[in-house]
């Protein structure tokens, strides 16, 4: 009975310029009040399906209908008159602002017509807050808020669009578990008053406990629609993975040697002087992985971009096997032994529009192997591109495909053959599984450990608790610029105590967390 | 037919929709002006064919062009745009000219420490809007932009002041020796040895962007910085070498027309060439081994403006607009971009086919 859907999506197939059909013939139809969960792999094809609906990106084929009509959806402002909010998954905010001014930018309160009525803006913002219960300070800048914080702003913004339909993708990837708990309680409340939440999502238990029906995609198609009531969790990861799988991680214990990495006092303050990291302590071993956990943007990144030397150098001391990085250039500290996988991986990691062969020579098209006389030994540079291809599984055309025409696990995985291959003394590994498929996550995955058995030290920063859980031998957890806590045995770590510490609600004592360096 | 294809094929019907649609523009153009449109038409497209001396005139047209393309070329590579080609290929002519009326040396020897002379010069010109951009940030499009008023400027004084021949009868500078022009190489035409130089630097930039390791380095810095760094790559060496290079390369361009066309210094103002070498850049899209063809062409459209100018009523700032046209349709990235994204769906949903998914 198609008159009961507040929206429908039928056949809407999508495919991008690359020639990467993100979604095909994919079918959504989300009832009027009800909390919707769509779910499926990293690259299932559900980020391209909402940025369609919110009409940011076009479709080649099918129609949308809201209350049963069809619409043409041209710009995320045509769907936001339609009543569609969305919260991406990367907040669009303005940081400089405060939150109120946020909230009205672009329908600000008009003072006798043209001045901005920021009193009315203000008092607008917080009737909202208290409407939905969302406690958020409509003078703060957002730039101060944490993260948790950011996404109630980005949730009020599509409120105070009269948003009837909204969308959250991945809207608990950045939260603490008791951030998560919080959201779901104010989710459950907007849909009482009446909103249709759409909840994307891949974490099975979350979708259980929020949400009425589920829509499962996989590999670009929709594999289903079902309540969520008769379903077990199993079951739906069955739909989204097509096989009886979750993610079990081999590993023999780590047989840890004399220490690599040094890290100490290690202390950095942002250009307005606010610290970023303050007194990090830490050494990682022969042959094992460290991982690095907390909430984004909590110092992780500046961390690994100083060891890498993209950062210039701050207070402190950074060594690997004993040599000072300090006034070293990234060639330098690369000729070390240390490798980097990039967080970000368009941004460093790949040259977009360069072949997989210059892509893979990046670190070492200057050794003899590959050079002669300042001449590319083309035939070498095919060998060993066609080598990394088969053993790390990249799937493309040929060695002279630009790197932007593959998917994003293959992007990573080329990023991933460049990074391993050279045999490391040190591996920095930032959030390796990042929006990629799961058979390319499991593929890096296990690639890490055999790097790690291999006798490489891998510092692991990830914002996915499983990854960090299931990867590291030991583990270490940055609040703040702070090291809150050092665990060091992963396996008997919960998600709770984790999620403490990331908050920032326990610490351990100095003594405990000093324990990192291995009394050296 | 996968993506890769598609991509090429589409560049390619890119670059001859665009050199169509504007030719017939031309055409159009020269019915409106024209009172004998038919015969100005076949002027304007066969008459370069017609003598030699006109065939001669697009390679001698082209033959500089080549140069600064090729410059440009690699200057462009790093993802930095410098607009400095004219003032460098006006510094190495100027430059060039001191030697080549100041010194006495044997005839084969001469030219070349002429040109070295001029390109050499030009390189250290070059590095000016490169150090500007690394220690000050200064955006080189400006710094390049206006550094070409100072080079023209001070070049007019340094000709005026100090090489000036007064028996000339305008504002020129002294005969240059027999020994330091370039030869010609075809009777009855004006090419000159120059066209074997152009050759040599056209080969060696393609070689030196496509398969050497700094090439290599320029390249990768052109398409994204940041990978370059993150991969150890020194960066500001890249981008003061590169424009470097390519100003020496506009330079012993300069160094060459004046040689090979002029018996003395006589630029009043910067040739086009400069210019016409960022065009022939964009056209050949970076690629020195398209430069050659991208500059013939400009050549021929020039030489065919030329002959109509003289033989009707059409002027040749006629072929000003169709040079307008070629390059905008040229450069326009979504020029075409409708098919190109229909037939990479089509190419994609076959492939799903074909996998039987």
């Amino acid at each position: 009975m198609a008159g009961s859907y507040i929206l429908e999506m039928r056949g809407i197939t999508k495919v991008y310029s690359n020639g990467f059909v993100a979604n095909k013939d994919v079918n959504l139809a989300v009832r009027e009040g009800e909390i919707h969960a769509l779910v499926g792999e990293n690259g299932a094809g559900k980020s391209t399906l909402m940025k369609v609906l919110f009409g940011v990106e076009s479709h080649e084929e099918g129609d949308i209908l809201l209350h049963g009509k069809p619409v043409k959806i041209d710009g995320p402002i045509s769907a936001i008159d339609m009543g569609i909010g969305m919260v991406h998954q990367h907040f669009m905010l303005v940081p400089s602002l405060t939150v109120a001014e946020n909230i009205v930018l672009g329908r600000e309160p008009r003072k006798s017509g043209v001045l901005v009525d920021m009193e009315k803006a203000i008092a607008d913002t917080a009737a909202l807050c208290g409407k939905y219960n969302l406690k958020v300070d409509p003078a703060a800048r957002v730039r101060d808020l944490p993260v948790g914080m950011k996404q109630k702003v980005e949730i009020l913004k599509a409120l105070y669009r009269q948003a009837k339909v909204l969308i959250l993708d991945e809207p608990t990837a950045v939260l603490t578990p008791q951030e998560t708990e919080e959201l779901f309680v104010e989710l459950k409340r907007m849909k009482e008053a009446g909103h249709t939440v759409i909840f994307i999502s891949h974490k099975l238990n979350e979708v259980k406990e929020l949400c009425d029906r589920v829509t499962v995609l996989r590999l670009g198609r929709t594999v289903g629609t079902a309540d969520l009531a008769g379903l077990t969790e199993r079951e739906i990861s069955r739909m989204m993975v097509g096989r009886d799988v979750i993610l079990k991680i081999e590993k023999s214990p780590a047989k840890p040697g004399p220490e690599v990495l040094r890290v100490r006092d290690l202390n950095l303050n942002a250009g307005d002087g606010r610290p970023i990291l303050r007194n990090v302590n830490f050494s990682v071993r022969m042959g094992e992985i460290l991982g690095v956990a907390g909430v984004e943007g909590n110092g992780q990144r500046e961390l690994s971009e100083l060891i890498t030397g993209l950062l210039p150098f701050a207070r402190g001391e950074i060594a690997i096997d004993g040599s000072p990085i300090r006034g070293k250039s990234i060639r330098q500290i690369r000729d070390l032994g240390v490798s980097h996988i990039s967080e970000d991986r368009m941004t460093y990691g790949v040259a977009d529009r360069a072949t997989v062969s210059e892509n893979v020579i990046s670190d070492r098209f200057g050794k003899p192997e590959y050079c002669t006389r300042g001449f590319l030994r083309a035939k070498e540079i095919k060998k060993l591109t066609s080598q990394l291809v088969e053993e790390f599984h990249i799937k493309c055309d040929d060695a002279s495909a630009p790197v932007k025409t593959l998917s994003g696990g293959n992007m990573q995985k080329v990023v991933a053959a460049r990074e391993f291959s050279l045999g490391p003394r040190l591996s920095i590994v930032n959030q390796p599984t990042r929006g990629i498929d799961v058979g390319a996550t499991e593929f890096v995955r296990n690639k890490i450990v055999e790097l790690r058995d291999a006798g490489t030290a891998v510092l692991l920063i990830s914002a996915d608790l499983n990854e960090i859980l299931e990867l590291s031998d030991s583990l270490i957890v940055m609040h703040n610029g702070e090291v809150a806590a050092y665990l060091p045995d992963s396996s008997q770590v919960t998600e709770t105590e984790l999620g403490e510490y990331m908050l920032g609600i326990r610490r351990q004592g100095d003594e405990e967390i000093r324990r990192v360096c291995h009394g050296r | 037919m996968g993506v890769k294809q598609i991509e090429k094929i589409m560049d390619a019907a890119k670059t001859v929709a665009a050199v169509l649609l504007s030719f017939m523009a031309t055409v159009l153009l020269i019915c409106l002006v024209s009172s004998t449109p038919l015969q100005t038409v076949k002027d304007f497209f066969m008459g370069p064919f017609q003598t030699v001396r006109r065939m001669g005139n697009i390679i001698e047209m082209a033959i500089p062009i080549c140069f600064t393309g090729c410059g440009i070329c690699i200057m462009y590579s790093t993802g930095h745009i410098n607009m400095g080609s004219s003032g460098y290929f006006y510094a190495g002519g100027l430059a060039a000219s001191v030697l080549a009326y100041g010194v006495l040396l044997p005839a084969g020897v001469h030219p070349l420490a002429c040109i070295l002379f001029g390109g050499v010069i030009t390189a250290l010109i070059a590095a000016i809007p490169a150090v500007l951009c690394i220690q000050w940030d200064i955006n080189e499009v400006v710094s390049s932009l206006m550094l070409n008023y100072i080079w023209v400027y001070l070049g007019t004084w340094i000709l005026r002041s100090f090489m000036l021949d007064p028996t000339a009868g305008f504002n020129a500078s002294k005969a240059y020796q027999e020994s330091a022009m370039l030869p010609r190489l075809l009777p009855g035409t004006r090419i000159h040895a120059g066209l074997l130089i152009a050759a040599a630097v056209i080969v060696f930039s393609w070689l030196f962007l496509k398969k050497t390791k700094w090439g290599y380095q320029i390249r990768m810095m052109g398409v994204n910085s940041r990978f370059a760094i993150y991969s150890g790559m020194g960066v500001t060496g890249i981008l003061l070498s590169s424009q470097m290079l390519g100003g020496f390369i506009a330079g012993i361009g300069g160094a060459v027309e004046v040689l090979g066309m002029y018996t003395r210094f006589e630029w009043a103002a910067a040739p086009t060439t400069g210019f016409d070498g960022i065009m022939v850049a964009a056209i050949a899209q970076r690629n020195p081994a398209l430069v050659p063809v991208a500059a013939l062409f400009l050549a021929y459209v020039r030489v065919g403006a030329d002959v109509i100018s003289r033989s009707s009523d059409v002027p040749s700032e006629i072929v000003s607009i169709i040079q307008a046209l070629i390059i905008m349709l040229v450069g326009a990235q979504m020029f075409l971009s409708g098919i190109r994204h229909r037939q990479i769906v089509k190419a994609s949903v076959r492939q799903l086919a074909k996998e039987g998914k």
